[in-house]
């Protein structure tokens, strides 16, 4: 259980931008997976059911009102520069693709951070989002598209 | 440069963790930890004996003539249950006393529940009533006494108790109290006075009796069912019924306000209906008139 331990927290904290709640929610996914594990029917893989949860809790946070009044409205710029005192990236192109990553809506920064940031199939992504493959195809593409967009802005080429 | 190889070039930097982050992780991980493993709260045993359980025991007493508060502290080992304890006994030597004796019997503390018998061994021509004892722990917790038997032994009055199964917590003490004890004389010939009505008379009317007197409202009969209301601006307490139909009066009285109360009989239509009405003490609680469901008021 412990190697999803970080993947879960990276994952929320790309979702919400916070530190401090991407590690208090991990905190209740985990408490929640260990204390569900009896009842966990193997429908789906545990890395799918846990991810289940952790998009579970972000958006039952996101409907709170805490998370309206202090997130929606909170710096990403700020959050970002806590981002890059750990950083390990070399290229700042990497750097610049995670921060316009960041900048995508919730709906399509979701299926990208899962699919791509968490490694996860389509299938996977399908399940956890509770959405049919196709679905999950037409936001990956969206989101692609909107992101190729962006970093045009940046100055990004494309082959 | 491909959108997909980006982002997964992206995704490799950003899921190798800092040593900072391997820290915040392994923190996290304790904390998880932590909680999961912080034993649940385990629900207490319904009730434990082990220790000796001290039992107060309180009664009020109430007589026709006043009330008396009459404690005693009794206690019990956890062997109470196979042994008999010193039973509390509270005799009463005073000649004007009604009750001779008041004694606990078969106080039994026991998983799953406790039982206590009562025995009231009263004077002649008395009888009693006994509101249903509860127990209270140390924490204030009230337990009732779910199970009740009333059976008269050697005219004796000898009810027994025996308590809900479930305590929260295991307590170290408890107090059974009895609210009280009711003692009434019984109906003798001379407590009972008799009276008739007639529907043809005119009402209100004053009916006046030894000791006591009416204020008859209200005298009809209409389909098939005859209609008494009566009041007392004095509040004095008593029983009335219908003659003969002796027992089912408590069923057809009904209180119309603060001092009147209606009876209503089903019979036959008669030129005149005679009434036995019986006075009690006018100093026992509303609670005990209410339970005993003898709230009349009649004039003194």
């Amino acid at each position: 259980m412990k190697q999803y331990l970080r993947p879960v927290q990276r994952f929320i904290y790309f979702l919400l931008k916070n530190h401090a709640i991407a590690d208090d929610l991990t905190q209740e996914v985990f408490v929640k997976v260990y204390k569900h594990m009896g009842s966990f029917r193997n429908e789906s893989s545990v890395k799918t059911w846990i991810y289940k949860i952790a998009v579970n809790e972000v958006k039952m946070h996101r409907r709170s009102s805490w998370f309206r009044r202090f997130i929606l409205f909170g710096n990403i710029n700020e959050e970002l520069a806590g981002y890059q005192d750990d950083s390990e990236m070399s290229a700042p192109e990497q750097e610049e693709v995670l921060r316009v990553v960041l900048s995508l809506s919730p709906n399509y920064r979701e299926v990208i951070l899962l699919h791509y940031y968490q490694d996860l199939t389509v299938a996977e992504v399908a399940t956890i989002l509770g959405i049919s493959h196709d679905a999950v195809y037409t936001k990956l593409h969206r989101a692609k598209k909107q992101l190729k967009e962006r970093l045009e802005k940046e100055g990004f080429a494309w082959t | 440069m491909d959108i997909d190889k980006l982002l997964r070039d992206s995704a490799r930097v950003v899921n190798t963790p800092s040593l900072r982050q391997r820290a915040n992780i392994d923190q996290l991980e304790e904390r998880i930890h932590t909680r999961v493993m912080k034993p649940a709260k385990r629900r207490q045993p319904l009730f434990y004996v082990a220790v000796p359980l001290c039992l107060l025991i309180a009664i009020t007493l109430l007589f026709p003539q006043g009330k008396g508060l009459v404690e005693q502290t009794m206690k019990l080992s956890s062997q109470a249950s196979n042994k008999e304890p010193a039973l509390p006994s509270l005799h009463f030597t005073d000649k004007e006393s009604l009750l001779n004796k008041i004694t606990l019997e078969n106080v039994t503390v026991a998983p799953p529940y406790v039982k206590v018998t009562v025995d009231l061994d009263l004077k002649e021509h008395y009888w009693a009533s006994l509101e249903e004892p509860y127990l209270v722990d140390e924490m204030g917790r009230k337990y009732l006494f779910v199970n009740k038997e009333e059976v008269v032994r050697d005219e004796k009055y000898v009810y027994t108790f025996i308590s809900q199964k479930k305590f929260e917590a295991p307590p170290e003490a408890m107090s059974i109290h009895i609210p009280y004890v009711f003692v009434k004389k019984k109906m003798v010939p001379q407590d009972v006075q008799q009276f008739a009505l007639t529907l043809n008379e005119k009402y209100p009317k004053t009916v006046s009796l030894d000791h006591l007197q009416l204020m008859i409202h209200s005298f009809t009969y209409s389909k098939d069912t005859l209609t008494l209301v009566v009041s007392s601006p004095q509040m004095r307490i008593g029983s009335l019924w219908l003659q003969p139909d002796f027992a089912t009066y408590d069923d057809r009285r009904e209180r119309i306000g603060t001092d009147k109360v209606s009876y209503r009989y089903v019979v036959s239509k008669q030129d005149s209906y005679s009434f036995h009405v019986s006075p009690v003490s006018p100093t026992l609680p509303e609670k005990v008139l209410n339970d005993l469901q003898i709230a009349f008021p009649i004039n003194d």
